[in-house]
């Protein structure tokens, strides 16, 4: 089905390939029937096996021949058979298979079949004669998944040590353009050769004269070809630029925000199911699990927010206490916060924790800075002799960031602009990287303790009436965010924003509102002078008194059903004009 | 090194040719077609999926034989309860989730043995939450888990059946340092896996466990000059990968990350303007399968304002109002 060319023929080719296809059609239509009657009268015999071969041969996809043969093979050496007779029924199977590789390297039923085999054999000596095959068939197309994956099998019947293979990644690397299979496995084997000090798979923490040997290759891999992506990709995961997210990781609390008597609220750095939070108020553990995640407002999803209703009908004051336990079943506690809930004084307040340090949420991983340095240093060398090439900027900008992302700032904005120019494909996944950057840096900026708060209060109508919502006064600039003019097309982090009452975010370029749904106590919103269609997560702001949404793109009236039922104090809409396309 | 792509000819196509493929598909299984017809047989039903949906999605599936179709899905059905792909041949995995969507799309589910076919897929799970592809084989693939738990959601069976977690979890082991997934744990990242772990973890709420951005750019680095989408780095395109990359930035929310205009020129240049249908690049043969994801992939970028053709549903590859009017559970493809 994939790559067939279709090549014009004349009427005489066109006769001529109809006669052979009706023969070939008739041919398999009488053998298959031969061999589905054969195998429903329990047949296990040299015929079903040179008849199934025949049909596999020229097309190894029909995978009910591969089990039919499987019977075969089980049902023979289950009986009085000589081993002679077992050797030669085995030597035919991998030749068949063999062969049919030569024909389809990608076939998965072949593949399986010769694994299952060599399972069947359960015959050591047998394996290591695989590796061979597998070297013989990445030599022929050396992005063959499947050969890959076998080949993994094979080592894993103790064929190759990890280091061998390692050598072999080594080679493939230094010989071919197309590489990828090679980095990937590559990928996998480092942290097993060198076991990293705590966490397996990240190779930030990987032993540093290791690191630099590794970062060796790469950067020779990378200067003899800049434009190989593959060393690219490679190259950010082992700065640790780019570690995968793991479930697993340690999960911290950002921040707690409660409300006495109706809600509390918790933001955490990793994703979890809610049976591994826990609620103690006065260090008496709460057993009801009534905890809704806040991004999905469903219970049984994995989520960084969570928020449930607290009951409580006494006036005095209460501590609450938050723990992540460290599995669905452990009672480990992996991270701990308090928040304390002073004396009733009927002002309705919306209480919070300190929050997490955000330098750890947006940059978790332990790569040196001195390593980092280095690779500036080579990216810039390597930068002037290819300066548009795109692998470069990229990779420079990750290293920057995770140097100094509020130092770097200006370079970083004129390096994405760059890749805008010359990779417009991705013009969209720029743009939103770039509100990433612009809103982290802004979140930098406001919790580095020697700068001054950087946050502008925000200049209207006073917003502590009767039955509004207000903030304790020390609290009230961090509780104000505003983020207008910065030309987001996205809203990035609101998970870390939660507890925020007031929010600013015009004069930017967002088409959505997506991520607000997070900011559970937003009281005011201004979105002005943006190109919204889409205003959904409206909905769940269940506190949201004051909307600003003039000069956007809001006409058609779905997209203002989200305002329906809704009581605003104030919901600004002109200049609504549906602006092009 | 030059990039491995394609050039589109100057002469492509430009036009969706709706009405070409609606009579390429009818054609398919027409005396005209004995030799293809049979000569796939041992992924038939998986083929008349193909047909059905891509029929469906150009709002045509009256002109295809109900009553036909049905029966033989239902006859292919076997007493382990799984599916198999035509009469004669083994079940698996992949044949019964074909099914379970081809009996949706025609309002046949209860016509089904339901419960047999619930069972099968628990026996398939492994002690790690992996699933093998049938009984027999002993073959493993994130794609079983995704046709597992599809077909499970399908059938609105998730809650009380197999074991979520670690099927969940066998998803995070087959992931790979670029945030992309494998066939299994060790496998190099695929488009096509990436489709099936992402389709799981949305029917399973366990989206946020991804990060997002990195895989959303590896997806989107699958965009080459031509507009098309390859599976994974230096590969040539394919217009199935409109559909495997699409649909996986549709459900993590970022669709727009690639050229929306490239692609759709990319896709309909893939159309063969003799027979209808579409193939994997220009000038290549038609078949069933280029053609649903073809018009899948312009479904999901929203091709004529959404006019030419149904909406599709991301996880299911399916018309979404033909899982609505099912009352299936669509997932919230909700991600920031």
């Amino acid at each position: 089905m994939h790559g067939r060319v279709k090549v014009r023929s004349t009427a005489e080719q066109e006769e001529a390939k109809k006669i052979q296809r009706d023969k070939k059609l008739q041919g398999y239509k009488l053998t298959i029937a031969r061999l589905q009657e054969k195998r429903v009268n329990g047949e296990f015999d040299d015929e079903a096996l040179e008849l199934s071969s025949k049909l596999l041969s020229s097309n190894p996809d029909i995978s009910t021949l591969w089990i039919y043969r499987k019977e075969i093979i089980e049902n023979l050496s289950k009986g009085d058979d000589s081993q002679g007779n077992l050797d030669k029924l085995y030597s035919q199977e991998l030749s068949l298979t063999e062969s049919c590789l030569r024909e389809n390297p990608k076939s998965y039923g072949v593949w399986n079949h010769r694994r299952w085999l060599l399972e069947f054999k359960d015959c050591d000596s047998e394996w290591c004669r695989e590796l061979d095959l597998c070297t013989k068939f990445l030599e022929l197309d050396e992005r063959n998944f499947h050969c890959w994956d076998y080949r993994r099998i094979v080592v894993n019947h103790g064929t190759a040590t990890s280091r061998e293979e390692f050598e072999y990644t080594t080679k493939q690397i230094e010989n071919n353009f197309s590489n990828f299979s090679s980095w990937h496995y590559r990928s996998k084997l480092l942290t097993s050769i060198h076991p990293a000090k705590d966490n397996e798979s990240d190779p930030s923490k990987l032993n540093s004269s290791f690191l630099e040997d590794e970062l060796e290759l790469v950067r020779n891999a990378y200067y003899t070809d800049p434009s190989d992506q593959s060393v690219w990709f490679y190259h950010r995961w082992l700065l640790g630029l780019r570690t995968p997210q793991s479930y697993n990781n340690q999960c911290e609390i950002i921040r707690i925000c409660a409300k006495r008597n109706d809600h509390i609220a918790v933001s955490l750095t990793t994703p979890i199911k809610s049976n591994r939070i826990s609620l103690a108020v006065n260090e008496e553990v709460d057993k009801n699990n009534d905890w809704n995640s806040l991004d999905t407002r469903s219970r049984n999803v994995s989520s960084r927010l969570w928020i449930r209703h607290l009951d409580s009908t006494s006036t005095s004051p209460y501590k609450i206490r938050i723990s992540v336990l460290a599995s669905n079943n452990g009672d480990e506690i992996q991270d701990s916060q308090t928040l304390d809930i002073p004396e009733d004084d009927s002002r309705e307040i919306v209480y919070h924790s300190d929050g997490l340090d955000f330098r750890r949420v947006f940059q978790p991983a332990d790569t040196s800075k001195q390593v980092l340095q280095t690779e500036l240093k080579h990216l810039k060398e390597l930068e002037e002799i290819e300066p548009d090439n795109k692998w470069i900027i990229l990779t420079t900008i990750d290293v920057m960031r995770a140097v100094d992302a509020v130092a770097y700032m200006v370079d970083v904005e004129e390096k994405l602009q760059k890749l805008i120019e010359i990779d417009s494909l991705r013009y969209n996944y720029y743009k939103d990287i770039q509100s990433k950057y612009l809103i982290e840096n802004h979140l930098l900026k406001a919790r580095i303790p020697s700068l001054n708060n950087t946050n502008k209060l925000l200049d209207f109508v006073d917003m502590s009436g009767d039955g509004g919502v207000c903030m304790k006064e020390d609290h009230k600039s961090m509780d104000h965010v505003d983020l207008s003019g910065l030309g987001l097309t996205r809203l990035s982090h609101c998970n870390l924003l939660i507890g925020i009452t007031h929010l600013n975010i015009s004069w930017n370029n967002l088409t959505t509102l997506n991520g607000s749904r997070a900011l559970f106590h937003l009281y005011y919103l201004n979105a002005d002078d943006n190109s919204l269609i889409d205003i959904s997560d409206i909905r769940y702001l269940s506190m949201l008194k004051y909307l600003s949404l003039r000069h956007n793109c809001l006409q058609k009236s779905e997209q203002l059903e989200p305002l329906d039922n809704r009581s605003f104090i104030e919901c600004l809409m002109d200049g609504n004009e549906h602006i092009g396309d | 090194m030059n990039t491995v792509d394609v050039k589109l000819p100057t002469d492509a196509v430009k036009d969706l040719l709706l009405k070409q493929h609606i009579k390429f598909i009818e054609s398919y299984n027409s005396e005209t077609n004995h030799y293809e017809y049979t000569m796939t047989e041992y992924l038939r039903i998986s083929g008349i999926y193909w047909c059905v949906t891509a029929m469906d999605l150009m709002d045509s599936i009256d002109k295809l034989d109900r009553e036909a179709i049905v029966g033989f899905v239902l006859d292919c059905q076997m007493e382990c309860g799984a599916f198999r792909p035509c009469p004669g041949h083994d079940p698996h995995i992949i044949c019964t989730l074909s099914a379970v969507q081809i009996l949706i799309t025609f309002d046949a589910l209860n016509k089904m043995n339901i419960d047999a076919c619930i069972n099968y897929i628990i026996s398939l799970q492994c002690k790690d939450g992996s699933f093998t592809g049938d009984s027999v084989n002993g073959e493993i693939d994130t794609r079983f888990t995704f046709c597992a738990v599809a077909t499970l959601s399908l059938l609105n069976r998730l809650n009380d059946t197999i074991n979520v977690d670690s099927a969940v979890e066998f998803i995070h082991l087959s992931s790979n340092f670029d945030g992309g997934f494998g066939v299994r744990p060790g496998s190099e990242s695929h488009s096509g896996q990436v489709y099936c772990a992402l389709g799981t973890l949305a029917l399973l709420g366990r989206l946020s466990e991804i990060d997002a951005d990195q895989l959303g750019w590896w997806l989107c680095e699958r965009q080459l000059p031509s507009g098309g989408l390859n599976g994974r780095p230096q590969k040539l395109p394919d217009v199935c990968y409109s559909w495997w990359v699409l649909a996986s930035l549709a459900i993590i929310n970022r669709l727009h990350w690639i050229s929306k205009n490239k692609l759709v020129e990319y896709i309909l240049a893939c159309q063969d303007m003799e027979t209808g249908g579409f193939s994997d690049r220009p000038g290549d043969w038609p078949d069933p399968f280029h053609t649903l994801f073809g018009l899948a992939g312009l479904s999901l970028l929203g091709y004529n304002d959404g006019r030419s053709l149904a909406k599709v549903n991301p996880v299911y590859c399916m018309k979404e109002s033909r899982l609505e009017d099912s009352g299936i559970s669509i997932p919230t493809n909700y991600y920031s």
